[in-house]
């Protein structure tokens, strides 16, 4: 039987090893600027030999490779882990499974064809709990959440299909759906113990911050939603927003009023930015600083595999946008336009310690 | 059989339009796994795309229906045609209308028991005001400026919905809870409605519309609610009614479209392997080579149009995608899936189940030898094979070679002498023991050695076959081990000769590891250094590994006296009562520890040197609606 030392070891070692598959600074950026023939030697290092080996010959078989090593290094994570962190880690890669549902959600609406909605599904292996095919087959909306009603997704189908048969609306079923998922997250990350339990904690309140006040703009400044709508959408817990300041932001209805209220650290990373573009894109920096930190040797083995975890699905999703430019056939500047803003991000000077 | 059944490569050249019913030929004929090739220039369409299009539909709808409905999808009779396309689109749009009804009465059926819930949760809250002694009509009327609602909402939403509200002037009162839902009050200045209503929405507020007295008259609104719940009861047998109508109704024609479908599943079993250009369809797959004629005569008797059937012997590059077809007795079956367990053998391998069955016998029975313990396990394994039929075979075989041992051992439940021994006891003499498991371990080594350097010829690989750590090489390392241990347990000294038979194969496997290895030669060279000690280790080890076949028999025999010694502490019902139960717990427990050394036996020692078990099974496609490839 495994002690705990001994797992916290395996774990540590495991994410040590799995940050050497992390890109510095300058091989993102290498990545974005040179071209395709001579992306080989960055993509072996970040650990994608199998896109070396054969190029997928489609975006969504790129997408589905990506999420493939994903879930593939994942499931070496969860071999490192007790119950109670493997069932945090699953959670947090539901949000995979989560675009899955959408997506089916919406191809119903659609009235698509099973055939065609296969073909944009994610395979998620063994972190797959939807009955994808009897979901495919549901002839109505209210046939697929009847279906949902009988999955791990019990509760967020029903909350989706009272918001969805009162108001016909899309939208209110999938915001119910993220809110849901947020809830459970949160409910998961408190049951983590100890000073691991904390710093993972600590991140996730981070990303919650950023998740927070980029869906609020979005809530309220885009999608015009009441106030009391948009802020029943947000996820609990995060760090530097507490629910009293959410409250208070979800009454203004501009970005610049939103931005008076932060508080003073937020107002210095955000200030000049106009468009809720911006903020999101300074809140991940935010982020991403805080995972490449907690990256560091001297954390618990738990804490490094979630700020692994997180920054290994940035960099998928860099390589994701890079090859799916070169896929296209699209231009190099607008490669560059799409991908400079996940390879370029503000980066600590931590970055260089942790990955050397 | 020792290896896989034979198999031929058939290609069929069709008519497209005779696909289907090729499918639903080859699918009776159970013996044809398809295999999908390359698409080639000369054929480059899928053929029937709107055939297995709307097959998959209908298939999905039936099994949909009859879930519903609770008829079995099974089919009275397969017909003799497979359906065509126009057939197979009007059977779909009939389940699609049959499926329409039904998918409306589940709903109805679900919004029905919603309903009735609701009633349950508004009699609660009749039971929960009458102890709170509040005036339920205000609730009710229509006020100059507030605006009340009374309804549940889950419990998990209840704090951010309080605090949502709060945001438009509202307040949020729980007052009871019912299961996962609590019943809250919300009020609130009337202007502000608008902003209210969608976050109840999006929080799941469920209204509770409570009776027109629900204040004044309490026994009222009692018998208002019951007569509401015998209500949605009386709804609820009308649609239990409908379905059981709907049933009776369509129940025949459901087996029969059943049996239609099953007739088109052949095609839709074939998945990727069809291939067609216009008119023009192959289909490539394998089957047991002595089935050839059989399928040659089905298929000309049953399509309308000929078809040209091409089959030849596998080629050595496709024996990889051979199918491995394993026939065996029904008394092999616990062991083929002991072998299953670790694998399927490769097309040209060797099959290790009978190799296992052998082994595993004589291995549990130098280790568990008992003639009464053995009897036990064999009547045992008997009489539960009428509820587990797999596992009769292994428990009899096991018993009986325990009972054999037994004799040899001249052990009866545990008493050593009550009968006399025809060989030892196991206690008299523990080194001979020591050493027959040894030449046991050898003897099952060569073997298995032995059946690798077979594989790899079958499989045309020579240059592993002669010098691979478990090739010919290593068998002479192994052999050349043997005898310097030998001479040198035996007081001799190593010779030139000695060291030579050790150092040539040795020097044989190490170079063929660096020719094959493709890395830097520093690496290399670690490589081979390390790969080349651990399969000279790895002789030595596996070989000590087998003493645990006599330590396990002298541990039988230990762990008998140690039972003994405690029932002789004992009255005489107390000493029975300790024999019994102690022999119980030697069969159970050290009877499951054995059978786990002797797997581990079988599979690190033995099916790690020669099987590699990476085959593919053979799955023939056959006639069935359960959707997944044959």
């Amino acid at each position: 039987m495994t002690t705990r030392a001994g797992r916290d070891a395996f774990l540590d070692t495991r994410a040590s090893l799995f940050a050497i598959r992390l890109l510095r600074r300058e091989q993102r950026l290498a990545l974005v600027e040179r071209p395709l023939e001579e992306l080989p030697p960055l993509l072996r290092q970040a650990g994608l030999e199998t896109l070396v080996e054969a190029m997928p010959a489609d975006t969504a078989a790129l997408e589905q490779r990506l999420a493939s090593v994903l879930v593939r290094e994942s499931e070496q994570l969860f071999h490192a882990v007790d119950a109670v962190a493997r069932d945090f880690l699953r959670h947090w890669l539901r949000r995979l499974e989560l675009i899955n549902l959408k997506l089916l959600l919406r191809a119903r609406l659609a009235g698509h064809e099973p055939v065609r909605t296969r073909g944009l599904l994610l395979d998620l292996g063994s972190l797959t709990t939807l009955p994808v095919e009897s979901l495919l087959q549901a002839e109505s909306a209210e046939e697929l959440l009847r279906q949902l009603e009988r999955t791990p997704y019990a509760t967020m189908a029903r909350q989706a299909r009272k918001a969805y048969q009162e108001g016909a609306d899309l939208f209110a079923a999938e915001a119910t759906l993220d809110a849901h998922y947020y809830h459970q997250l949160v409910h998961q990350a408190r049951r983590l113990p100890g000073r691991a339990g904390q710093q993972v904690r600590n991140l996730l309140g981070a990303w919650l911050d950023q998740v927070n006040l980029v869906s609020l703009l979005r809530f309220r400044v885009h999608y015009r939603l009441e106030a009391p709508h948009a802020y029943f959408l947000l996820a609990p817990g995060g760090h530097l927003l507490p629910p009293s300041l959410l409250q208070q932001l979800a009454q203004r209805t501009s970005l610049p009023e939103m931005l008076t209220l932060l508080p003073a650290t937020l107002q210095v990373l955000l200030e000049g930015a106009d468009t809720v573009g911006k903020v999101e894109q300074r809140m991940i920096a935010r982020v991403r600083r805080q995972a490449r930190l907690l990256l560091r040797r001297r954390n618990p083995g738990l804490a490094r595999a979630f700020a692994w975890l997180y920054l290994r699905e940035q960099q998928l999703q860099l390589v994701h946008t890079v090859l799916k430019g070169h896929l296209l056939g699209l231009e190099p500047e607008l490669i560059r336009f799409c991908a400079d803003p996940l390879a370029n991000l503000e980066v600590g000077p931590a970055e260089e310690e942790v990955t050397s | 059989m020792i290896t896989p059944v034979p198999m031929c490569r058939v290609t069929l050249a069709l008519l497209t339009e005779d696909l289907v019913q090729a499918g639903l030929v080859l699918g009776r004929f159970s013996c044809f796994a398809p295999q999908p090739e390359a698409r080639e220039k000369a054929l480059p369409e899928v053929p029937l795309a709107d055939y297995r299009e709307r097959f998959e539909q209908a298939r999905t709808r039936l099994l949909k229906i009859c879930r519903f409905l609770e008829v079995p999808p099974e089919a009275d009779t397969i017909p003799e045609r497979a359906p065509t396309l126009k057939a197979l689109q009007q059977l779909d749009a009939w389940l699609e209308e049959i499926w329409n009804h039904c998918s409306c009465c589940e709903e109805n059926l679900r919004r029905n028991q919603e309903a009735l819930r609701e009633v349950r949760q508004l009699q609660k809250l009749l039971h929960s005001y009458r102890q709170l002694d509040v005036d339920l009509g205000l609730l009710q009327r229509d006020l100059r400026f507030l605006r009340v609602r009374l309804g549940t909402v889950p419990r998990q939403n209840l704090g951010r919905l309080r605090e949502a509200v709060a945001l438009a002037g509202f307040s949020l009162t729980r007052f009871a809870n019912l299961e996962d839902r609590a019943q809250v009050v919300v009020a609130g200045l009337k202007r502000k409605v608008e902003q209210l209503e969608t976050v109840l929405r999006a929080a799941d507020f469920r209204e509770l519309t409570l009776p027109e007295a629900f204040s004044d008259h309490p026994a009222q609104v009692e018998a208002s609610l019951r007569e509401r719940e015998r209500r949605l009861h009386r709804e609820r047998q009308h649609l239990e009614q409908e379905i059981r109508e709907r049933r009776e109704q369509h129940g025949e024609r459901l087996r029969e479209v059943a049996g239609q479908l099953t007739a088109a599943s052949g095609f839709a079993g074939f998945g990727d392997a069809p291939s067609s250009r216009g008119g023009l369809a192959r289909v490539s797959g394998w089957i047991p080579a002595t089935e050839l004629e059989n399928l040659r005569q089905a298929l000309d008797q049953a399509l309308p149009h000929p078809v040209f059937l091409e089959a030849r012997p596998p080629r050595r590059e496709e024996y990889s995608q051979v199918p491995s077809n394993l026939r065996h007795g029904s008394w092999l079956q616990p062991f083929a899936a002991l072998v299953r367990n670790y694998g399927i053998p490769r097309y040209r391998e060797l099959d290790p189940t009978w190799f296992l069955a052998v082994s595993f016998s004589i291995l549990f029975g130098m280790m568990f030898g008992d003639l009464g313990h053995g009897l036990l396990i064999a009547l045992g394994g008997w009489l539960l094979g009428y509820r587990l039929p797999l596992a009769r075979p292994l428990l009899v075989a096991a018993g009986i070679s325990s009972m054999l041992f037994g004799l040899l051992y001249g052990s009866l439940f545990g008493y050593e002498g009550l009968i006399p021994a025809l060989w030892l006891s196991p206690l008299e003499d523990p080194v001979r023991m020591l050493k027959v498991a040894f030449a046991w371990g050898v003897f099952f080594i060569l073997l298995a050695t032995l059946f690798r350097i077979r594989n790899d010829l079958a499989e045309g690989d020579w240059q592993s076959a002669l010098f691979d750590g478990h090739g010919l090489a290593g068998l002479t390392l192994y052999l050349a081990l043997l005898t310097a241990g030998w001479q040198w347990s035996s007081g001799g000294s190593l010779t030139r000769w000695h060291l030579a038979s050790l150092a040539l194969p040795l020097a044989a496997i190490l170079i063929w590891k660096w020719r094959r290895l493709d890395a830097p030669p520093g690496e290399r060279l670690l490589v081979v250094a390390i790969e080349g000690f651990e399969t000279f280790m790895n002789y030595v080890s596996n070989t000590l590994s087998f003493l645990r076949v006599a330590a396990f028999g002298l541990n039988h025999v230990a762990l008998a006296l140690a039972v003994f010694a405690l029932a002789d502490r004992m009255q005489t019902t107390g000493h029975w009562i300790t024999v019994i139960l102690g022999n119980l717990f030697i069969v159970l427990m050290e009877g499951a520890i054995v059978v786990i050394q002797v797997l581990r036996l079988e599979y690190y020692e033995g099916f790690s040197r020669f099987f590699r078990g990476d085959g593919r099974p053979f799955q023939p496609l056959r006639l069935t609606l359960d959707g997944g490839r044959p």
